[in-house]
């Protein structure tokens, strides 16, 4: 069942009360919890902690400022014990997110409806009962994976999604946004709810439990506030993009959900969610970001003027952390050139592009088979190389790529390989995290998403950036991986002995000891920024935490290398079948010369 | 003038004499009735007042035997019943204690033939109390064929290996461990050693076959309406406060019993009142249509363990409410989540509600009409409108749940459709039209710690069995039968009773005893399986002097209001109020044609044990339920009628003629503050006022009532109303109000009548109203006052309803229970009793004319 305490009611702990087996419909909850008609807007706030709550009608017995409820608010806190059902040894404890988030989103439509809010909601677990079950109370019965979402075996999967994506569209059309926060080891059913937060724009917080730092500090985060005491958040907003006549907009990939508004701007070619030139986001954070694709139409006989200038205009019309409703406004003109000029290629960005390239990929792996999305991948990467490259027709030896190309292959390779395209060894809920950060985040951070940054300490001389191989693999080396969801401090074996022999305390030592505590501040920086809070691991070469980094890293020597190496005696074998970077260069280097008959 | 002296055949005082004065000639009582205009002196009618003193005074000693069989004390005698093998009339009362051998001797004269049981009925400190006996595993023994229960009327035989049953005379053999010898007179030795063989009543401990699912206490779920109206009304605060006196002063619930709160409106409130919690939680379920119990387990707690959370929460629920604008409390949906909350408990829902149930599961229409009124087609809203509480109720039953409903309406409320959760499932209604806590909330509380503090006991079944040739009519009460033998009782507290008639199969071997036997198999409060048996043995006669002679008067008219009420479901009011006047005139004129055949016919001559027939039979078409008058609503007439199924004995000969009692201390120099003194002086010729017992009580008519005189009458009501005359002396009012002038006495102060120690008058205004509360002939002393005040005895404390006469208007209401008095359309006593003397004197001549031809 669910629980909507009455927090203006302060004789004694009073909650209504939600069957959590049952659907309700939006105007059911809002009579049973007597809010609704008639409503004034305002800012609001999903959860009460935030202090921004006016009134509106009959929903103030709800959600009100947290000075004018704190002791109640601190109390009902305090005195949320377990469930008290009873539960035989043989099944999960019954949970109805479903129904929960369900009265969340009607309270707050009704009581607040086309105004800031935010809805957060933690779970310990998978939901077992009601709309949006995610798996059956039995424990028999195991929840799903990837491989039954795709063989659609699963009886849950389809109708829980279903559920959530309409609550979502709920949601974000009263412009409120949901965030998930799961404390839990095993899923919770997030790859089911990933609509709330994907288009609504709230956060996804993935932590093995609530008492873990990553989801203190995420969740504080989330409250932070700018200089005038104002959340870092913007609230309701509407993602606008105007275009000159040139360009034809082709769609977003990002957090949101299409306004379906149909322009003469609107490309027939349709990438992440098209057939609109505006989107509505419910919940925008300093580092959110939306992915627009276009389309360059050039119309017959009408030959574009050197000097003339393509116009992009974005125009955010949101409701700021105090109050105030916004608009911000961004323009963007480039000259335009012809298809075969020179200045195309010197302007190319390549860590935009890969970025897009993944947030395409990832998109579009929702949807398709990830094989199918791998070759499109490959193809693309072929044509740019046979397009933009430097060569002997046949003669891969030739092959050369200009400076600001160079590395884009290398993104690629790493994208094929990530968790974003990969599944294996994750579950759908680890996924649909992942894709849901490389929606949100800047191109910094997801270029370190796609292709994590080492870094490497040793007594050679100052930290520096190693290669992501496994040839960087050293025993007297200490390296620092940033995955961006995890930061990882890796001691190599000799480092490892050393430490555990206690140099570090010796006086004689110190230089050991400023070389083990420099990685660990650099971790420190890292961690400042980064929302959701990542893993932090410390581990030694052969331990059982090193498994992040040896996945990571190019498998240059494998169990398959034998005694023979390129790179010599250093690094270590990574145990995988995946082929190497080294091969996949080759291949694309051959296809690349080839193909530029296909 | 009528002079009795020339008419009576006993010329001397009339009320002298009992029923057992003489043996053969019937000492019937006379009175005459010369046609119509002629006045009668009222004291020569006969009277309850007089005729309960006259009972009393059989029993100087307050002591009846069981053995002896017949002549057992009228329900209002305050007489100590020792149990000699018969039980205790308080658990089985027979409308007559010499049975008619052939149903033609009964049907000539149209006595009813049936019993009044009430199982659970309190006995006092010098009552022989029910034994409880274990029989181990193999159980009581029983008898093989009709499994009757072991009693001292069964008969062993073969030197004690062989019984006989009692009831249907089948040989059993005697199990071996069971076995003893057999004296001279063929009774086991040992049969003083044994209970179930020395005593009518007695308790067996249930073996593992009468087992029931149910776990654990019993639970009580008090569940109060929270709308407007219980809240304007003052019903909220009088009821959290009851509820909180009844938990928590005075000696509290029976122990162990568990209970639960929730309060409704438009939507069900839980609360969870778990020990652990410092402050009681509130759960609101507005989802009406698929309501459920949000809470496992703080729903029901153990009240003193749970004391801190629910004492403040009882305290602050009506400041909770106070805002509270919603009307339509959501019965039905209450119902669905108790029967949740107490499955496999079982136990008593208290349900307060305010209104027509018209929001959610089990809504109902408005369907009273005017029009209908007083028609043939009146009876139709005696039904039910809809299936739901019915089936609702029968879950109940199942489960052993039983439910008392206490409504305050304002409008109607369909009780006769609502009702039937406390009919069937053994419960009781309680009504408080237009509820105003000054005025019922006296009552109110008291009826409701009356209710909650008693013997209880649920998820009972009822048998009664009876010697071959008779047989079970037809059960009355609030009951519920799924089959024609088994009554199903959801609950029984000490007041439950049943009406049951009995029809003969057979001709009656009038040399034999006529044996009953009720067996009740129910869960006590704490949860423990019991067998309470009452065995009754009788003779039987085949003269119908002897079965006037016999027959119980009380019993009798309990029975009928009973039939009264289920017949009211087919036939119209009128017919029932017709066809109760013509039983009357047939009775009586059978006793006339058959033992009185000789007395002139200018003569109302009346049988003994019936002569009180008349008034009772006036009283009950007077009464709410069946009266006339069209201003009655429609939910009053049916909750009347209902009650008149659910009353045991005591309660219907008091409802129907109410116990008026002076409170003033009677006083040699003031001879008008005794209004009986002249009454008094003839059954008391040494005229000194007495004061050990309760006082010569007044008849029911309010020209009898003496403006400078205070008056407790006792009606129906757990609360006894205070009336005050104008003219009442300044220094008694002194006494006992502590204000000299009657309009300074608040009549809606619960605690107005002072009780010191110090003022004779005061003293004695309380001795008078506890002996009335609990029944007492002689009046109890100040000590036990004092006792009752700390409750360190069992006696009840009396609350009065005050009313000063000429200045509230309550008094209109205790105005019509003086049933003497001619009201609205109704006869007077006096124009009743010519009435239905001529009408006797029709049919004599009627019988008279059928004989000649």
């Amino acid at each position: 069942m669910a629980l909507v305490h009455e927090l203006g009611y302060h004789e004694c702990h009073k909650s209504y009360v939600f069957r959590g087996s049952k659907e309700y419909t939006p105007k059911a909850i809002q009579e049973m919890l007597g809010v609704g008609s008639g409503i004034k807007g305002g800012v609001a706030a999903g959860q009460p902690q935030m202090p921004y709550a006016q009134k509106g009608y009959g929903a103030e017995r709800f959600l009100l400022p947290v000075e004018q409820c704190e002791f109640t608010l601190t109390s009902i806190l305090e005195q949320l014990t377990r469930d008290p059902w009873p539960v035989p040894n043989d099944r999960r404890p019954l949970r109805c997110t479903g129904v929960a988030v369900s009265v969340a989103v009607g309270l707050m439509e009704a009581a607040y409806p086309n105004s800031g809010g935010r809805i957060m909601v933690f779970t310990g677990g998978a939901a077992t009962q009601g709309p949006g079950m995610v798996v059956g109370p039995e424990l028999k019965e195991a929840i799903r994976s990837h491989k039954d979402i795709e063989k659609e075996s699963d009886r849950y999967y389809r109708k829980s999604s279903k559920f959530y994506e309409t609550l979502a569209k709920r949601a974000v059309v009263a412009g409120h946004g949901v965030d998930i926060f799961a404390g839990c080891l095993d899923q919770v059913g997030l790859s089911e709810m990933k609509k709330l937060t994907n288009q609504t724009g709230g956060v996804m917080v993935l932590a093995d439990s609530f008492n873990t730092t990553i989801f203190k500090q995420s969740f504080q985060k989330i409250f932070e506030k700018d200089e005038y005491d104002s959340l870092k958040t913007g609230f309701n907003a509407t993602l606008e993009v105007q275009t000159t006549k040139e360009l034809k907009v082709c769609g977003m990939i990002g957090s949101g959900l299409s306004l379906e508004k149909k322009t003469a701007i609107v490309s027939d070619t349709e990438i992440g969610m098209g057939n609109t030139t505006a989107w509505k986001i419910g919940l925008l954070s300093p580092t959110t970001t939306a992915a627009v694709y276009f389309e360059v139409v050039n119309e017959k006989g009408q030959a574009l003027q050197p000097g003339n200038r393509g116009i992009v205009q974005f125009v955010t019309y949101y409701q700021h952390g105090s109050g105030q409703h916004r608009m911000r406004v961004t323009t963007i003109a480039r000259y335009w050139a012809e298809g075969s000029s020179p200045e195309i290629p010197a302007m190319f960005d390549q860590e935009a592009a890969a970025v897009l390239m993944a947030r395409i990929a990832a998109f579009k792996v929702e949807f398709d088979d990830a094989p199918d999305v791998l070759r499109w991948l490959d193809r693309t990467l072929i044509r740019l190389c046979t397009r933009f490259g430097d060569y002997l027709r046949e003669d891969p030896a030739s092959f050369r790529l200009a400076p600001n190309f160079s590395i884009y292959p290398q993104f690629m390779y790493h994208l094929r390989r990530s968790q974003f395209l990969q599944v294996f060894n994750n579950s759908p809920d680890e996924t649909t995290y992942y894709r849901h950060c490389l929606e949100r985040e800047d191109t910094n951070n997801s270029l370190i998403m796609i292709q994590p940054t080492l870094t490497a300490y040793d007594f050679t001389g100052p930290s520096r950036p190693v290669l992501l191989d496994s040839v960087s693999i050293r025993p007297d080396a200490i390296l620092l991986l940033d995955t961006f969801f995890h930061i990882l401090i890796w001691h190599g074996e000799t480092i490892a002995e050393w430490r555990k022999a206690g140099y570090q305390d010796k006086p004689e030592y110190a230089g050991f000891k400023t070389l083990l505590e420099a990685p660990q501040a650099d971790a420190q920086d890292l961690l400042v920024d980064r929302f959701p809070v990542p893993r932090y691991v410390m581990c030694d070469q052969h331990g059982s935490q090193a498994r992040f980094l040896m996945s990571k890293l190019n498998p240059s020597i494998t169990h398959t290398s034998g005694t023979y190496s390129n790179y010599g005696a250093s690094g270590e074998a990574v145990l995988t079948d995946d082929v190497n970077m080294q091969v996949f260069m080759e291949h694309l280097k051959k296809l690349a010369v080839a193909g530029t008959q296909s | 003038m009528f002079t009795p002296a020339g008419q009576a055949p006993k010329p001397s005082s009339p009320f002298v004499g009992g029923p057992r004065a003489e043996q053969m000639s019937p000492p019937e009582r006379a009175v005459g009735a010369e046609q119509q205009k002629r006045r009668i002196d009222p004291n020569q009618m006969p009277s309850p007042v007089v005729v309960h003193a006259q009972n009393q005074e059989l029993y100087p000693d307050q002591t009846y035997y069981t053995s002896q069989r017949t002549g057992v004390p009228m329900v209002n005698t305050d007489v100590a019943c020792i149990d000699e093998g018969n039980a205790n009339p308080k658990f089985m009362r027979m409308t007559m204690y010499t049975l008619p051998n052939t149903d033609d001797l009964l049907k000539g004269c149209q006595l009813p033939l049936g019993a009044i049981v009430q199982p659970l009925a309190d006995v006092t400190d010098r009552e022989t109390p029910v034994q409880v006996i274990d029989f181990g595993e193999e159980g009581p023994v029983r008898c093989l064929r009709c499994k009757a229960y072991i009693n001292g009327y069964m008969k062993f035989i073969d030197g004690g290996k062989k019984f006989i049953c009692n009831l249907c005379k089948h040989e059993n053999d005697v199990p071996m461990d069971y076995f003893y010898n057999l004296d001279m007179t063929g009774r086991r030795m040992d049969w003083e050693m044994r209970p179930e063989l020395r005593n009518g009543s007695i308790e067996f401990v249930a073996t593992k076959e009468f087992m029931s699912k149910q776990k654990g206490e019993a639970a009580f779920v008090f569940a109060i309406d929270v709308t407007w109206n219980a809240v304007q009304s003052g019903m909220l605060a009088v009821c959290a406060k009851t509820i909180k006196e009844i938990l928590y002063s005075g000696l509290g619930l029976l122990p162990g019993v568990r209970i639960g709160l929730l309060t409704y409106d438009r939507s069900v409130h839980f609360y969870s009142l778990h020990p652990s919690l410092d402050q009681a939680q509130m759960m609101v379920v507005p989802d009406l249509n698929d309501a459920f119990v949000p809470i496992s387990e703080g729903f029901l707690v153990d009240p003193i363990e749970s004391r801190h959370v629910i004492e403040p929460l009882l305290e602050n629920l009506p400041s909770m409410f106070s805002q509270n604008r919603t009307a339509e409390p959501a019965m039905g949906a209450v119902t669905q989540v108790v029967l949740e909350a107490l499955k496999g408990r079982g136990g008593k829902l208290f349900m307060f509600q305010t209104a027509l149930p018209t929001l959610g599961p089990g809504s109902l229409k408005n369907r009273d009409d005017a029009k209908l009124h007083n028609t043939d087609k009146e009876k139709t809203l005696y039904v039910p409108q809809d299936s739901f509480y019915t089936d609702t109720a029968i879950k109940y039953v199942e489960q052993g749940i039983g439910v008392n409903l206490y409504l305050f309406p304002n409008a109607y409320t369909d009780v006769a459709t609502i009702s039937q959760l406390s009919t069937l499932t053994s419960g009781e209604l309680y009504t408080y039209p237009s509820f105003q806590s000054g005025r019922d909330g006296i009552r109110f509380a008291e009826d409701l710690r009356n209710d909650a503090l008693r013997m209880f006991g649920f998820n009972g079944v009822l048998r009664i069995r009876c010697s071959d040739g008779l047989r079970i009519e037809d059960h009355y009460g609030n009951l519920y039968m799924r089959n024609h033998v088994d009554v199903e009782l959801a609950m029984i507290t000490c007041d439950t009773s049943i009406g049951v008639t009995f029809k003969h199969d057979a001709k009656l071997d009038e040399k034999e005893d006529v044996y009953f036997q009720v067996a009740l198999l129910y869960t006590t409060f704490d949860g423990q399986r019991r067998i309470r048996v009452h065995n009754i043995a009788l003779p039987c006669t085949t003269l119908v002097g002897n079965m006037f002679r016999q027959a119980e008067i009380d019993s009798s008219v309990n029975l009928l209001c009973r039939i009264a009420s289920a017949e009211s479901k087919s036939i119209s009011l009128r017919n029932i109020r017709d066809k109760l006047t013509d039983r009357c005139i047939h009775i009586l004129s059978a006793y006339r044609t058959h033992c009185a055949a000789n007395s002139s016919s200018s003569q109302l001559i009346l049988p003994e044990a019936y002569k009180l027939l008349p008034i009772y039979a006036l009283a009950l078409t007077k009464s709410y339920a069946l009266r006339s008058s069209p201003d009655i609503q429609l939910d009053t007439r049916v909750s009347t009628l209902l009650l008149f199924n659910q009353l045991s004995v005591l309660a219907s000969s008091r409802l129907l003629y109410p116990r008026i009692s002076s409170a003033i201390l009677p006083s040699d120099t003031n001879p008008n503050l005794n209004p009986n003194a002249d009454a008094d002086a003839d059954a008391d010729p040494d005229s000194h006022p007495n004061t050990t017992t309760l006082p010569y009580l007044v008849r029911a008519s309010y020209s009898l009532l003496d403006s400078s005189n205070i008056y407790f009458s006792q009606s129906n009501h757990s609360s006894l109303t205070c009336w005050i005359g104008r003219n009442v002396d300044s220094s008694v009012l002194s006494a006992l109000f502590g204000t000299p002038s009657i309009d300074q006495i608040d009549p809606t102060s619960t605690s107005s009548l002072l009780f010191t120690n110090t003022s004779p008058q005061s003293v004695y205004a309380w001795q008078v109203a506890f002996a009335l509360v609990n029944n007492k002939y002689i009046l109890p002393s100040v000590a036990d006052i004092e006792a009752a005040f700390s409750y360190s005895n069992n006696l009840t404390i009396p609350k009065f309803q005050i009313i000063r006469q000429n200045l509230d208007q309550s008094e209109a209401s205790f105005a019509a229970t003086l049933v003497e008095d001619r009201s609205n359309d109704a006869m007077s006593y006096v124009d009743y009793l010519c009435h239905i003397h001529r009408n006797i004197q029709t049919d004599m001549r009627m019988k008279a004319v059928d004989r000649k031809y």
